[in-house]
């Protein structure tokens, strides 16, 4: 099985050459522009493009040309995705529409005082999350645990560019700042968010059954959120129509040391999302381990 | 509470959170090999022991901290100076 291999395919220049569209040219010619960028991503990423075709192919069981097709459309989504998150951050945030599904979920989490963990995935648009719970007077702040330090460079960028965040960052470090920084954060009421499907390797996984073949999952959020018996939600932003979003919440229900079956719950939550959203899953890498010699 | 008795509520509860053999939690074994510790999992360990002792580790409490020994002498004397 595969893991992930620690970078992004969209770097610190691909971020600046958005910036600049958006700031020069607006939102939606700027999606136009995602065109050029998506046919290039699209003959060039021979690894990507082999692993977004096997994802719709053999997955979700696409005919080979819609499968080709919708590897591109892949692309042209995420782009999109993209400058929604730039434009958004940029203070663009009321040309916008969004709707909830399942914020009571949200609510009841935070009035129990106990923190809570966010398990979300490389689908749709999380990090938006933050300006849209705004909007409902929501006093919370949300800490993303990532691990790589591409993210942290694309992250200072954006910092730079953005209005001051409600979401701030946890990088898993050696020196192991990160637990007290995810432990301090629970016990003020933050919420903690992982996202479930993408692990890297030398860390503690857990295999499970994903759109019908084995996957390695990172063991981490789900040992963690089944052992400190805090509240655990799942939840996805994505895109829909135009420039509106959905953002979905779910309780998972977890059970003392059953990471197993917390991870389970994700799986088939995350399928459904995949399901709804296929072009939403963006995980360009050999995900199933299908091409591993 | 005596050091034997802490040592013991510590190794209970390491059993039942980490699922380790009993057996392998010896003084001079290494903690992170034997409970199988990854980055993450320290979350665990630092919430758990807050939870048993009312103490809470620091991030230069881990400097240094190698084996089960080691850690126990850390629970100790973060106890006593709690006193």
């Amino acid at each position: 099985m595969s893991g992930w291999d620690g970078k992004s395919k969209a770097g610190v220049l691909g971020y600046k050459f958005f910036v600049f569209c958006i700031r020069n040219l607006g939102i939606r010619i700027s999606y136009s522009v995602l065109h050029l960028v998506s046919a290039c991503y699209f003959i060039f990423l021979w690894k990507a493009n082999r692993a977004t075709y096997y994802y719709f192919h053999t997955r979700l069981g696409y005919s080979p040309i819609k499968a080709r097709m919708h590897v591109y459309l892949s692309y042209y989504t995420f782009g999109r995705v993209l400058i929604d998150k730039i434009a958004i951050g940029a203070g663009m945030r009321k040309r916008f529409t969004y709707e909830f599904d399942g914020i009571e979920n949200l609510r009841a989490l935070l009035e129990q005082k106990k923190g809570g963990i966010l398990i979300s995935a490389h689908i749709g648009n999380f990090e938006i999350a933050q300006y849209f719970l705004s909007d409902l007077a929501y006093d919370v702040s949300i800490h993303l645990v990532i691990s790589d330090l591409e993210h942290r460079a694309i992250k200072e960028y954006l910092d730079r560019i953005s209005a001051p965040s409600a979401i701030s960052y946890i990088i898993i470090k050696e020196d192991l700042s990160h637990v007290f920084e995810i432990s301090n954060a629970l016990a003020n009421n933050a919420l903690v968010c992982f996202t479930g499907d993408r692990y890297l390797e030398g860390v503690k996984f857990i295999t499970s059954t994903f759109l019908g073949k084995e996957a390695n999952f990172p063991g981490g959020p789900f040992l963690i959120a089944s052992r400190l018996q805090v509240p655990v939600v799942f939840v996805y932003v994505m895109k829909e129509k135009n420039l509106h979003y959905h953002l979905y919440a779910r309780v998972a229900q977890v059970k003392k040391r059953e990471e197993k079956e917390l991870l389970k719950a994700y799986i088939n939550n995350l399928q459904e999302m995949i399901n709804e959203y296929p072009l939403q899953w963006f995980n360009y890498f050999d995900f199933w381990g299908a091409f591993k010699k | 509470m005596g050091k034997a008795e802490m040592v013991e509520k510590i190794n209970e509860f390491l059993i039942d959170e980490f699922e380790v053999d009993g057996s392998e939690i010896q003084p001079d074994a290494i903690l992170k090999d034997t409970l199988g510790l990854d980055s993450l999992d320290y979350v665990d360990l630092v919430v758990t022991v807050e939870a048993n002792f009312g103490v809470k580790l620091v991030e230069a409490d881990f400097a240094g901290l190698s084996t089960f020994q080691h850690f126990y002498d850390l629970i100790e004397n973060k106890v006593k100076a709690k006193q």
